[in-house]
């Protein structure tokens, strides 16, 4: 007893420190393991001023489970720049690597930025998928998506009309720019139900 | 009749030592497979379950080993090195032993005075002695190593 006593009182600080030692360890190791994965998350951006990104962001996580099987964990919608500024290329080239869908007033859109920063789709998707008239092209090629004004008038208060546009790097657009697998799919999902042809 | 301080000879104290170790790294080992096994069970529901059951198994293995390393294997260590040393002679009669201990080398010892010299001689060592007697001490830094009666 008198050793034991000893002891604590000459070592009591090893016991203090691994106890809080593990616990900050294991935090960090949970942490990382209940962190959602690229594909249990959906990141869209929207690159304006109008767009209530919050109301979106709630009506998706409504709607998503209806539109996919894909389990995903955790929707977001943001307005990266706030007010669009002179940063507005510089954002938008590193978001593309970030985002599954980003969404643009279509007045902020230029064929260059739009063939700099996005791929062309794929002509068995747009031709199966979507109405020719509702796609964003440059040249004859289609880029994006003209989404149509009653679907997101609930969420925007401007008169432009707007453009979505899957990124390259998302790997929830059903593998259709070669990243992910054609089962990921909530991001393609989201873009057909704006554009009225996949309803939940 | 002769005393040593490990009441045991060098060679059987390092692989009482070796012994230990293996204990720690056993331990350590088992702590790791039970880690691997709640990780793969991981599901989000049971995140805090699992978060405290991981916690709770390292705390106590590390317990278990900072006891035993500080309380075991590094007394043990320091008595070989002392039994193993460089030894010097001294016959001498016990005069007094003192009730507190001091900690020389990093070990506790008690405060033995053998004809005015102040010698010291480890609690956990084994060896017993008697105030009084007369014995023939061996000494490693003024450390009683062996007694022989």
């Amino acid at each position: 007893m008198r050793v034991t006593s000893v002891h604590i009182q000459r070592h009591w600080w090893k016991y203090v420190l691994s106890v809080v030692a593990f616990m900050m360890l294991w935090t960090i190791v949970f942490d990382s393991l209940s962190a959602p994965r690229k594909n249990e998350k959906i990141r869209i951006f929207y690159l304006g001023e109008q767009l209530d990104c919050r109301r979106l962001e709630d009506e998706l996580s409504l709607i998503l489970p209806g539109l996919t099987d894909q389990k995903i964990k955790e929707i977001s919608v943001e307005n990266p720049v706030g007010e669009v500024n002179r940063d507005f290329y510089s954002i938008l080239a590193t978001r593309v690597y970030g985002a599954d869908i980003i969404i643009f007033e279509e007045d902020l859109l230029t064929d260059d930025l739009v063939k700099t920063h996005f791929l062309p789709l794929p002509s068995e998707l747009t031709k199966e998928l979507f109405d020719q008239e509702t796609l964003y092209a440059v040249d004859g090629v289609p880029y994006g998506f003209r989404i149509p004004s009653e679907r997101l008038s609930r969420f925007y208060d401007g008169d432009k009309s707007c453009c979505a546009f899957l990124t390259h790097s998302s790997v929830n657009a059903a593998g259709i720019y070669g990243c992910g697998n054609v089962y990921d799919d909530a991001a393609l999902r989201i873009v057909q139900y704006w554009m009225g042809t996949n309803e939940c | 009749m002769s005393q040593t301080l490990l009441g045991i000879t060098v060679g059987e104290g390092r692989k009482k030592c070796r012994r230990e170790t293996a204990l720690y790294v056993g331990l350590a080992w088992t702590a790791v497979a039970i880690h691997v096994a709640l990780c793969c069970a991981y599901v989000a529901e049971r995140h805090y379950l699992l978060l405290t059951l991981n916690v709770a198994i390292d705390v106590l293995c590390s317990w278990v080993i900072i006891f035993r390393i500080n309380e075991i294997l590094l007394p043990l260590k320091r008595l070989i090195r002392l039994q193993s040393g460089k030894k010097r002679s001294l016959s001498a009669t016990v005069d007094s032993i003192s009730d507190d201990t001091q900690r020389i080398p990093g070990l506790d010892c008690l405060v033995v005075t053998a004809n005015g010299r102040r010698l010291f001689l480890p609690v956990r060592g084994c060896i017993r002695v008697t105030v009084g007697e007369t014995y023939g001490f061996e000494l490693v830094d003024n450390v009683i190593v062996e007694v022989r009666s």
